[in-house]
């Protein structure tokens, strides 16, 4: 099988040779910005630099996937939010303190949302890669949810005091919001991306389960819908109240974070919807080695996860080492478990 | 990431070879100079840390005595990068002046990797300031209480670094937690009034 | 030994049979409760339920009948901020809740702060607050600011993206024995290692006990860092605070 079909196989839930090593979050580091001379902040700005970054995910690290988008700012950028652009060894952030609405009737999408620099390199960074690597990888695009631009374009606390005080405004607002996730999620189709992640922070360490049934299931069905690629859902921390309900959205994979032990995860999810994941980033990839990364690699495999990678964006300074031992390891499971049969 | 050169990253890797650990300091970066800066970088360790350079391997480092020194080796490679390469480097002495306790802390090498800290100081916060400063080297050179003797510890090596134990005696000072530990120690056994048990 | 008749507002009794469940905990707040008259407990029912204009309107209605300054902080806001800072922990509420009642203690101190600023009453201790360099979020670090505020002490903010030498002129500034340092990304936890540093370097470390917290910190990279203590919530925070400053009070530097 190519990566890419392995990749797509196992978002299907399909017969695989072997587990996909997937990345639908960033998996850039300084080392590799140093290796192919394409540093933050400007390889999240220039197409060329964006693709070549991204690139190296599977040309250095052995991953099945590229994903070009490293940051979560470009659609909050083209909206009207204000950006701090940071240095090489920092995201690109969106200054949430200070917001851009206050009420529904504050929402537009602008007429040149698709065309706006930070949204053309990501179409661009895509083109390139489906060029430069045709059918041989998956490529992965990214597409904010509704959520998650709610807490950009309105400011976290605002926004989780809106979804208090008044439900119906808030439903509102993400109902709004949802086209800009649409919007871009056609586009990167249209521009090679075989399957798109969608974070979408509701995360069990800010609002309840209860809150992702009441805001964001029915959503999550419609964009399922409404996008003709495989979506892998991202909600970071802990999410085993409402993995259950992420099931029955129709998408195709849910990547989920390392507070969540992979066999729970799942024994609640079965056969409905793919998991990827989740080897902890700040104790494990950041600050051990090897060894302790290659214990997660096998306990998601020991658990039947689907594909495996990084719980979520890794720190930039995460050693290549360590982001290696991940495809060792899982081609080293496989061959121990095809000679133990 | 190196400010004295464009940012480049910079790690140090954990090797095995045949004499035993060693060292790598290595970039991904393959800008002009970079070899060069992390030679010097390299150069700058074997210095300070008295440290030597495998043969024909100019970023590759080893301890002499053939131990890992691991934490004292992070140490090293960090107060190194903060060095600017030009100018020259030399290690550091093995005493040290204590704003706290307004007295010097000497560290006599006993060899065999044993050193004791003492303070010129005669006041009952200098001596608990010298205790808690062996506590804190200590515990940044990974080294172990000798028992025959007060403020006196010792590498597991059974070799003297004076060159790391005067990197690492500057931190020392502000290693708080080693007094915590102490104070735990010493308390071990020892019923709490029920008033100090609450929060 | 207090039992729950001995507290006169019902909302309050049921919050307590509801929502506390640790035993101990349970009868600080009995103890606690049966002492706090029923004016004061309508307004931290208030406050409880989120009612923030109730509480400016009962805490109002209390000063101007002569009610001690301190007494409504104590009894009618902080108690029962420690309700809903248990209900949180324990996941009976999340963070939308909490801001809500957030709001509300802070509608009941826009009163009382002026009244004790006049009064020259002294905080428990200074700590100045943060979150790393850049990073923007605020949302953990400000709950710990409003716990703390209503703890007693009193908070130096520095907002969000602090870069190490900003946290050492605040502290150095104020003489704070305190410092706490937030980090919601994996980027930006370096950060506070670097800021810790920064601190040693500048031979202040022992002046200050440095705790930390966020999302992605854990007890184990507060230690490999050198920090003196991480709280993993708000609560954590205060506790984790109120020994930090006694321990600075036992052992100076």
């Amino acid at each position: 099988m190519t990566s890419r079909q392995r990749v797509m196989a196992a978002l299907r839930r399909e017969a695989v040779d072997r587990t996909p090593v997937c990345n639908p979050t960033s998996v850039a580091t300084v080392e590799l910005m140093d290796l192919v001379r394409a540093p933050f902040p400007d390889a999240n700005r220039n197409p060329e630099m964006m693709a070549r970054l991204a690139a190296t995910s599977y040309t250095e690290l052995g991953f099945d996937s590229v994903m070009p988008v490293f940051s979560i700012i470009q659609e909050s950028s083209a909206l009207g939010c204000k950006m701090q652009w940071e240095q090489k060894d920092n995201w690109p952030t969106v200054r949430m303190r200070e917001p851009i609405w206050v009420e529904p009737d504050d929402i537009k999408i602008p007429p040149d949302f698709l065309t706006h620099p930070d949204m053309k390199c990501v179409l661009d960074a895509i083109k390139i890669l489906r060029k430069e690597y045709g059918n041989e990888v998956a490529i992965i695009g990214k597409t904010m949810g509704p959520w998650t631009l709610g807490y950009h374009c309105f400011g976290v606390e605002p926004f989780l005091l809106m979804s208090l005080d008044d439900p119906g405004k808030t439903k509102l607002c993400l109902d709004r919001m949802k086209e800009a996730t649409v919007q871009f999620g056609l586009a990167q189709i249209e521009a090679g991306a075989d399957a798109l992640t969608l974070p979408d922070h509701a995360t069990g360490d800010l609002v309840s389960g209860e809150y992702y049934k009441r805001y964001l299931l029915d959503l999550h069905i419609e964009l399922a819908e409404r996008l003709p690629a495989a979506l892998i859902l991202h909600i970071c921390g802990k999410t085993l109240d409402r993995m259950d309900y992420i099931a029955q959205t129709g998408m195709a994979a849910f990547h989920y974070d390392s507070k969540n032990l992979p066999s729970e995860a799942m024994s609640i999810v079965g056969n409905r919807i793919s998991l990827v994941g989740n080897i902890n980033n700040p104790e494990t990839l950041f600050s051990k080695g090897p060894e302790t990364v290659r214990e997660e690699v096998y306990r998601n495999l020991e658990s039947g996860v689907h594909l495996v990678g990084p719980e979520c964006a890794i720190p930039l300074q995460t050693s290549i080492e360590n982001l290696k031992e991940i495809s060792r390891s899982v081609k080293d499971w496989h061959k121990d478990h095809s000679t133990s049969n | 990431m190196d400010p004295h050169f464009h940012d480049i990253s910079i790690a140090l890797y954990r090797q095995e070879s045949e004499t035993g650990p060693t060292l790598l300091v290595h970039t991904y970066s393959s800008i002009e100079g970079a070899q060069q800066r992390i030679e010097t970088l390299s150069a700058t360790m074997a210095t300070i840390g008295a440290m030597q350079q495998v043969e024909g391997a100019a970023c590759q480092l080893r301890f002499s005595c053939g131990a890992r020194h691991q934490l004292a080796s992070r140490r090293l490679f960090l107060e190194a990068c903060k060095l600017p390469p030009e100018g020259t480097s030399q290690p550091r002495p093995l005493s040290i002046f204590d704003k706290k306790s307004s007295a010097n802390v000497t560290v006599s090498s006993l060899g065999n990797g044993v050193y004791q800290l003492s303070t010129d100081g005669d006041s009952e916060a200098a001596s608990r300031r010298c205790s808690a400063i062996t506590g804190g080297l200590a515990k940044l050179g990974e080294m172990e209480s000798v028992e025959d003797g007060e403020n006196r510890i010792a590498f597991s090596c059974g070799h003297a670094h004076d060159e790391l134990t005067g990197l690492l005696l500057v931190r020392a000072l502000n290693v708080r937690s080693t007094l915590r530990e102490q104070e735990m120690a010493a308390a071990r056994g020892q019923l709490a009034a029920p008033s100090a048990q609450k929060q | 030994m207090a039992t729950i008749s001995d507290i006169s507002n019902e909302f309050v009794r049921n919050e307590i049979e509801e929502y506390i469940e640790e035993p101990d905990e349970r009868e600080r707040l009995l103890t606690t409760y049966a002492k706090i008259s029923p004016e004061m407990q309508e307004i931290g029912a208030a406050l409880v339920d989120g009612q923030h204009l109730t509480v400016d309107e009962l805490t109002q209605k209390a000063l101007a009948a002569g009610t001690d300054a301190l007494e409504v902080m104590d009894d009618g806001l902080i108690a029962a901020m420690q309700i809903v800072g248990i209900k949180f922990r324990e996941n009976f509420i999340y963070v939308p809740e909490v801001l809500g009642c957030a709001r509300a203690m802070k509608a009941g101190m826009k009163h009382i702060q002026p009244i004790l600023s006049a009064s020259g009453i002294k905080p428990i201790a200074k700590v100045v607050m943060g979150t790393v360099k850049g990073d923007l979020h605020d949302i953990g670090k400000n709950l710990c600011i409003m716990m703390l505020q209503g703890a007693g002490f009193e908070v130096i903010d520095l907002g969000v993206d602090t870069k190490p030498d900003e946290f050492l002129a605040a502290v150095e500034e104020n003489e704070a024995p305190l410092m706490g340092m937030s980090a919601l990304l994996t980027t930006t936890m370096p950060n506070m290692a670097v800021t810790i540093e920064a601190f040693i370097d500048e031979d202040l470390r022992d002046d200050v006990r440095i705790m930390v917290g966020g999302a992605p910190v854990t007890q184990e990279f507060a230690d490999e860092m050198g920090a003196d203590g991480y709280g993993k919530d708000a609560m954590e925070c205060v506790a984790l605070a109120k020994r930090l400053v006694a321990e600075a009070v036992e052992t100076p530097g």
